[in-house]
């Protein structure tokens, strides 16, 4: 129980202390809770976008389509929209993201070559479609009144169901020990027996789950989903995938589903604090590409680190002895 | 008599000759030689502002029966000059693209003097004073139009701080990029004579999910923001992803929204008073006349005789949605804003000889929506 509260401190120190840094350097505009709730609300759909890239990212495959199965899916989900209301969207979402994902599973089970050839190549195919079915003005904009799950509580609803949805595959499954098994070493899972390629093509179907409803969320929030060409949709899962590297170092002291959560939340703290303190845009992403490497540093280096003080605790009981 | 009669029959046939090698020359003349354009462009992109920009350039083209080659680009640096590289094998005569930046220039400008083909440029100037000077003195150089940006960027900061804005968040293109570099020039040349208190600055928004989240921001972390100006964005959809965010924080009207270059659903935001004014329209003119300079330059009838034809394209001013509709049918539509036989009488100096700088100059001053309207209304 102590180890428990002990690292539940740790992982929440992450934030806060982020948190601490940009209220010492921008108090005024930083110390209003409305910052507070605005970095929450917009830490959601890149948290269910990283737990859609999550399975795949376990079982060691490295996903490029993830934005363009987004844009289709959500491009699905407003024309249905149109058409038959909320249940078109959440509906036509959902199932499109399932049977692109399941098109995507299959093709990497069959085809045989490596998973980001393959994703590469579908991405290019995947943002034509979602360009062809967005039409002539290349995006598509849903009716307020279906957009119901873009703001409090809705929205929040949706993300705590998101995320015991995750906590329960990943931990309470079968499928998840197969999952760790083959991203760990493959040879090794498919000597045991287990049906590697099957699981592989699981994991992109189960995470097409969350693609559906961070489209969902997504047309919800924004009112509109653009299509994207010439790989512009890869943008789109940049920064959940920030969350899932340093949610895997975090893994040690957290579950993955707290933890990609605290990761999003502690980027989104740097880029509205980079706003607030006025920093221009491009400090964002240096800013960013620092701040992983040091986390990363700092805690895959953490027995090092130990290991030293230790050596150190040694050579001054030998001193003070002789 | 018999040698009367030899010398009329040869005056006869000398005579026939020249008349026959008159229709001939005559025949050679109607028409200029059979050409190529190379244009490097994203045809796969479904965006209509993106498709009429394609439209524009092959209507100018065809108007003197030319041929449009593309291939399809992502208009970065490197990939348009694979492009160029690529539409030289393909044996065309002249190549038109968007310059990604200035440092791209020599390169291919000694990529198309190697292959004696012309080049010219749209939507762009060349800002840097060595490669301009470079690019102008090269014979192979036609070109181009570009538009006055920093004076629109400046323009509409003006005309939103006439509308009671003082605070302004704002989102543009890439940085580096020569329009979005002076925009943003423009815009706070334009900030400071109207005392407009610029907070801050977001580049290369490409995803809603993005522009969203920077619009949510700007309102957490600046609560005195009064105005957002979109000084250029490739997100599609993005006046309407900036209005939802703002009427979701009840912000939609007290927060007055500019932008530059038009796009499909202004009209919509206009007549319910929530977006306020936008600068755009030359999306569709700067392409096609920069062909238009291209193709005379490559048919031999070249607008300016000495060094290359610049001609700067006017912003249009939307700022009903009346306006807003026309723009849509008539400049987002199939056809191009001057057909290819207007092209072809007013713009082409293989069949106008009246056509100079001083021409054409008139003849842009007169472009405007209704004019477009006017011309093309069935």
């Amino acid at each position: 129980m102590k180890r428990f509260l002990i690292n539940t401190l740790k992982v929440i120190m992450l934030p806060v202390i982020v948190y601490l840094i940009f209220l010492v350097i921008c108090f005024e505009r930083f110390s209003n809770w409305n910052c507070i709730y605005t970095i929450f609300l917009q830490t959601i759909i890149p948290t269910i976008t990283a737990y859609a890239i999550a399975y795949g990212n376990i079982c060691g495959i490295f996903d490029f389509t993830i934005g363009s199965r987004l844009v289709i899916s959500g491009v699905v989900g407003g024309l249905l929209a149109a058409q038959y209301g909320l249940a078109g969207m959440i509906l036509g979402a959902v199932l499109s993201a399932i049977v692109v994902g399941i098109i995507t599973g299959v093709l990497n089970w069959w085809l045989k070559i490596p998973s980001l050839v393959l994703t590469m190549g579908l991405t290019m195919v995947f943002e034509i479609i979602g360009s062809k079915l967005a039409g002539h003005y290349g995006f598509v904009q849903i009716d307020n009144k279906y957009a119901i799950f873009g703001s409090s509580p809705n929205i929040v609803i949706v993300f705590v169901l998101s995320a015991a949805l995750f906590y329960f595959i990943f931990n309470r499954t079968v499928f998840s020990f197969h999952m760790r098994a083959v991203g760990s070493n493959e040879v090794v899972a498919k000597n045991s027996g287990i049906k590697t390629d099957l699981v592989k093509c699981k994991s992109i179907v189960y995470g097409s789950v969350f693609i559906g409803i961070a489209a969902i969320l997504t047309l919800s929030q924004s009112g509109s989903v653009g299509a994207q060409t010439s790989l512009g949709s890869v943008t789109i899962m940049f920064k959940p995938l920030i969350s899932i590297l340093l949610a895997l170092v975090l893994q040690r002291i957290c579950n993955l589903t707290i933890g990609i959560f605290i990761a999003q939340f502690t980027l989104n703290i740097i880029f509205i604090g980079l706003i607030a303190a006025g920093l221009p845009d491009t400090f964002q992403n240096v800013v960013l590409g620092l701040f992983l490497l040091i986390v990363m540093i700092l805690f895959e280096n953490s027995g090092r680190i130990e290991e030293l003080r230790e050596k150190r605790k040694v050579r001054q009981k030998a001193l003070s002895a002789s | 008599m018999k040698l009367r009669r030899l010398v009329a029959i040869g005056m006869t046939v000398a005579l026939s000759a020249t008349m026959f090698s008159g229709v001939s020359v005559y025949a050679d003349n109607s028409d200029p030689e059979p050409f190529k354009i190379g244009f490097p462009w994203d045809t796969a992109n479904t965006d209509p502002t993106w498709i009429s920009i394609y439209n524009n350039v092959k209507a100018s083209v065809e108007s003197a029966g030319g041929e449009l080659v593309n291939v399809v680009t992502d208009n970065s640096a490197d990939g348009l000059i694979d492009n160029i590289s690529e539409l030289i094998s393909r044996d065309v005569d002249g190549i038109l693209f968007m310059p990604a930046s200035d440092s791209m220039l020599p390169a291919v400008d000694a990529m198309c003097a190697d292959a004696g083909v012309y080049w010219g440029t749209m939507f762009r100037t060349i800002s840097d004073d060595d490669i301009r000077e470079a690019m102008y003195d090269s014979e192979w150089y036609a070109g181009g139009c570009n538009e006055d940006d920093e004076t629109c960027a400046s323009n509409i900061v003006k005309s939103m701080a006439d509308m009671g804005v003082t605070d302004l968040g704002v989102i543009n293109i890439a940085k580096g990029d020569t329009s979005s570099d002076l925009r943003d020039k423009g815009a706070a040349e334009g900030a400071e004579e109207a005392g407009v208190n610029i907070l801050n600055t977001t580049y290369d928004i490409s995803v809603t999910t993005d522009m969203t989240k920077t619009i949510e921001s700007y309102i957490a972390a600046y609560p005195e923001m009064n105005g957002i100006l979109v000084l250029g964005t490739y997100c599609g959809g993005a006046i309407p992803t900036i209005e939802k965010a703002l009427a979701d924080h009840d912000k939609a009207g007290d927060i007055k929204v500019g932008r530059i270059d038009f796009e499909t659903t202004l009209g919509d935001y206009l007549k319910e008073g929530t977006f306020n004014v936008s600068y755009g329209g030359q999306q569709q003119i700067d392409p096609l006349v920069s062909a238009v300079i291209l193709v005379n330059k490559v048919i031999g009838t070249p607008i300016v005789e000495e060094g290359p034809t610049n001609i700067i394209t006017p912003y249009l001013e939307l700022t009903t949605a009346e306006e807003a509709d026309q723009f849509n049918e008539y400049f987002l539509g199939d056809d191009a804003v001057y057909t290819a036989d207007e092209i072809k009488d007013k713009m082409i100096k293989f069949y106008n000889p009246d056509i100079d700088m001083d021409y054409m100059n008139d003849l842009i001053s007169t472009f405007s929506i209704a004019d477009v309207v006017e011309r093309h209304s069935k």
